[in-house]
């Protein structure tokens, strides 16, 4: 299949938020194309410079120091947030991050208070972003960062705490009771006491918790270990599928078709869970480019996108995070554990409000052709006013239309079928970029 | 006709007849447009709410016992009966307790409580049990099953809570009816038109467009019908001067929502509570009174909550931290006598130092569902909890 120039826009929006005419992949050829953009990926490390991790001392705190101690890593997590959206928007380095972004929802755990936990699972995420599940799958459920979101240190023997073992099942391999019993998540919160860290977080089994009697999961009996129930699991082809469908409803389209979440399913089972086989068939699948204009942007989509059209440099970490918060997805605090439900749940009446204006807003002070009323205007540069809510910046346009020189303005900005909205917004022209920003169609990848 | 088509049929003409002054429209608010006997009115603490300071139980040994430096004297409290009292700052809630118009229902919670803000808030939320997800609000599926039109559902503030969200319609958040209006009214939006289009999601953008563009519509409307003189005081104040300005206006939403934050107590919370309970306690009264003028207490129920109550020992700091069990509010001018008996509580039936919870919070949702909002509230809530009787 030869790709036409909007079938790169959507490749490159749907793997990687965005891309510039100018940066689009030169090769014509679909599987040359999808390989290029793989090729040309790289990944870098969340970090910051954090004092070395230091138990004696943090217990030796007092109340008072523990208190300044817990508001600096809430400041700090925010920071790694900023970072991570910074990372985003570097080149050649989308992929990799929106695949993070995507094991972040699946794999939910809010860290906002801790920024030792954040950068570990983010980490983990992003080192097996493109790489094999099980691994993935092993260093989440290892991970200091999970291991106290969903109580793995109260699970005891004798004492079962079962949050882990039922989400392991519900929402990270098999989803809602398929193929587990209410009797399977006890027996998996056994195999799993003991499971903690170490006071510098390292994962550990701590024998004198574990309980080492006999199990019965999945309707076989044996002395098993938590290990021994992830490879169970990841044994049974419904794991594969439901990481398939969300990939699906991730990539694709919000509405599953079962053939194609099936050939995403197989690809990734039959290559023992490599993530990046899967990921490569799908965009090479000819129903990918037939699927344009098919999801709504999540809210850091949505921000991605839009900071790398314009090359915006989001100076304020504060408001930064603030309009991640109006609209509805703040990294490092996902909603609970299942992750943002996404899809046509990102719009409600209020929040669509916010995301028709947005674009405006960021590029022109909030005008889109006609006058504000008063009372906008006023809330408006009320809100701009306020220290932690600068969204306006200054567009550098000549580099704007240079990287864009060839584009159709429309085809750049607006992934769906719109025939009449092309027709009337077809100038190549700021106005026309502005106007596109603040249809529900700029809302649709 | 059946009703849901009866509502659509509705509905269209409310659209259509957005310019017809609301005193020309045919009925009281009880009409059957939303078949809700009451407008329903919530008011959310952020924070945890500390109830033991709120409603004292200055009877029982067991609260000066753990609160020495935090406790406050039975003397300065606004007496209920021999055992309990408000703190001095809520009066209007003592002299709404007095005119039989408020149920005080203590000990509210729900079993393996979470001391997660967080957590703890999405279960009052979603009025899910401790141990499960939803993705939906208690409120948001009352929309999805019983309402047409956004509007339905109102909160003043930025960003829309989980309650307030359905898998098919969630209510408004908005700070201000014109401004809200002004957002999505412009001849830019004005001449955006919905295109003819197979795919679903556009569809479904396009319809949510429109949809946010007639309620904000009707909102402001409704909004400007006529001016409320009345003054409020304090932030909440103001957000129930708007839902007040609304309700008069005869408005077809039978839910409101708003949020009074900085319940979170830890430090000295002496003073921040004095702050915090004036500004809930004058909301409270400017709104009663103002519904009252009108006659409109009737129609109207308010409810105030939080997401937990403070541990019943009072921590180093001058403050409390997270707990479990909590009091909710109920004002209604149709309570039965008896609501007062769940005014009650056990401090030495502790369960990890808090008081343990005796009334499932889903409880008084099933009431609200059932009297005020005159709805099923087993399809709302899918289980069924004990009858409190709050309501006559």
């Amino acid at each position: 299949m030869k790709l036409t120039t909007r079938d790169k826009y959507h490749l490159h929006s749907r793997a990687e938020f965005f891309s510039n005419h100018q940066g689009l992949v030169k090769q014509d050829d679909l599987d040359k194309a999808v390989d290029a953009i793989f090729k040309a990926q790289n990944s870098t490390d969340l970090n910051m410079d954090l004092p070395k991790w230091n138990p004696d001392k943090n217990k030796k705190l007092s109340q008072k120091q523990k208190q300044e101690l817990r508001k600096t890593w809430r400041k700090q997590v925010q920071e790694l947030n900023y970072k991570w959206f910074q990372q985003m928007l570097c080149e050649n380095h989308g992929l990799v991050e929106k695949m993070t972004l995507f094991w972040h929802g699946h794999f939910a755990c809010n860290t906002k208070n801790n920024p030792y936990t954040t950068i570990e699972l983010n980490n983990i995420l992003r080192t097996n972003a493109l790489g094999n599940f099980r691994d993935l799958l092993y260093g989440v459920s290892k991970s200091s960062a999970m291991i106290a979101y969903l109580h793995l240190r109260q699970n005891k023997k004798g004492k079962p705490n079962e949050d882990f073992a039922r989400e392991l099942c519900e929402l990270f391999t098999l989803g809602r009771d398929v193929d587990y019993t209410e009797k399977d998540v006890t027996e998996i919160a056994r195999a799993f006491t003991g499971w903690t860290t170490d006071a510098y977080g390292k994962h550990v089994v701590n024998p004198r918790q574990h309980d080492s009697g006999e199990k019965l999961i999945f309707g076989k009996s044996g002395n098993f270990s938590g290990e021994d129930v992830l490879e169970m699991i990841l044994a049974n082809p419904n794991c594969a599928k439901l990481i398939a469908q969300k990939v699906y409803r991730y990539f694709v389209a919000e509405k599953l078709n079962e053939q194609h979440v099936n050939e995403l399913s197989n690809a990734l089972f039959s290559s023992n869970y490599d993530i990046t086989v899967m990921m490569k068939y799908l965009f090479k699948a000819e129903w990918f480019y037939q699927a344009q204009g098919k999801i709504v942007k999540s809210p850091i989509e949505f921000l991605v996108g839009i900071g790398k059209a314009f090359d915006l440099k989001f100076p304020d970490q504060k408001s930064h995070k603030r309009i991640q918060k109006y609209l509805g997805q703040v990294l490092f605090e996902p909603p609970n554990v299942a992750g943002w439900p996404g899809g046509r749940k990102w719009i409600d009446a209020s929040r669509f409000a916010l995301r028709l204006r947005l674009g405006s807003l960021v590029l022109n002070k909030g005008y889109i052709m006609d006058e504000l009323s008063p009372e906008l205007d006023a809330q408006i540069s009320k809100k701009t006013k306020r220290k932690d809510l600068k969204f306006f910046e200054e567009v550098d346009w000549d580099a704007f239309w240079k990287r864009n020189k060839e584009a159709s303005i429309f085809d750049l900005l607006i992934r769906n079928e719109n025939p009449n909205l092309k027709s009337t917004y077809n100038s190549n022209d700021t106005k026309t970029i502005i106007r596109l920003l603040s249809t529900p169609d700029f809302q649709l990848t | 006709m059946n009703r849901r088509n009866f509502i659509k049929k509705a509905g269209l003409i409310t659209a259509g007849g957005l310019l017809v002054p609301s005193f020309l429209r045919a009925g009281a608010f009880s009409s059957q447009l939303l078949n809700s006997k009451k407008r329903l009115v919530v008011i959310q603490l952020s924070g945890g709410n500390d109830g033991l300071n709120a409603v004292v139980p200055y009877g029982l040994d067991a609260y000066y016992n753990n609160r020495s430096a935090i406790g406050i004297p039975a003397a300065d409290l606004l007496k209920i009966d021999d055992k309990f009292g408000f703190h001095p700052q809520l009066k209007a809630f003592h002299d709404l307790e007095k005119r039989g118009l408020l149920s005080i229902i203590n000990s509210v919670g729900y079993p393996n409580p979470n001391r997660s803000h967080f957590r703890s808030m999405d279960i009052w939320h979603t009025g899910s049990d401790a141990n499960k997800y939803l993705q939906t609000g208690w409120i948001g599926r009352y929309l999805d099953n019983n309402c047409e039109q956004a509007h339905a559902g109102i909160q003043l503030g930025g960003s829309l809570s989980l309650a307030m969200k359905g898998n098919d319609l969630s209510g408004i958040a908005l700070t201000n009816p014109k401004a809200f209006y002004d957002s999505i009214h412009s001849d830019f939006f004005d001449n955006l038109k919905s295109p003819a289009s197979e795919n679903e999601e556009l569809n479904f953008l396009y319809k949510t467009f429109n949809d946010t563009k007639n309620s904000a519509e009707y909102i402001f409307d409704q909004y400007r019908l006529k001016a409320n003189p009345t003054e409020y005081k304090g932030r909440l104040g103001q957000q129930l001067k708007q839902i007040a300005t609304l309700i008069k206006s005869d408005i077809q939403t039978p839910v409101f929502y708003t949020e009074l934050g900085g319940f979170d107590t830890h430090v000295n919370q002496l003073n921040s509570q004095v702050r915090l309970f004036e500004e809930l306690n004058n909301g409270v009264e400017s709104f009663i009174a103002d519904l009252e003028k009108d006659d409109l207490l009737k129609e109207t129920t308010v409810v105030v909550f939080s997401e937990f109550g403070r541990r019943l020992k009072e921590n180093a700091s001058r403050g409390t931290d997270h707990g479990a069990a909590n009091v909710m509010f109920v004002i209604d001018s149709g309570l039965t006598r008896t609501a007062m008996t769940y005014n009650q509580i056990d401090l030495d039936d502790l369960e990890k130092g808090d008081p343990r919870y005796k009334v499932d919070f889903r409880s008084v949702y099933q009431e609200l569902l059932q009297k005020t909002l005159n709805v099923d509230a087993k399809a709302v809530l899918n289980q069924e909890f004990k009858d409190l009787g709050l309501f006559g």
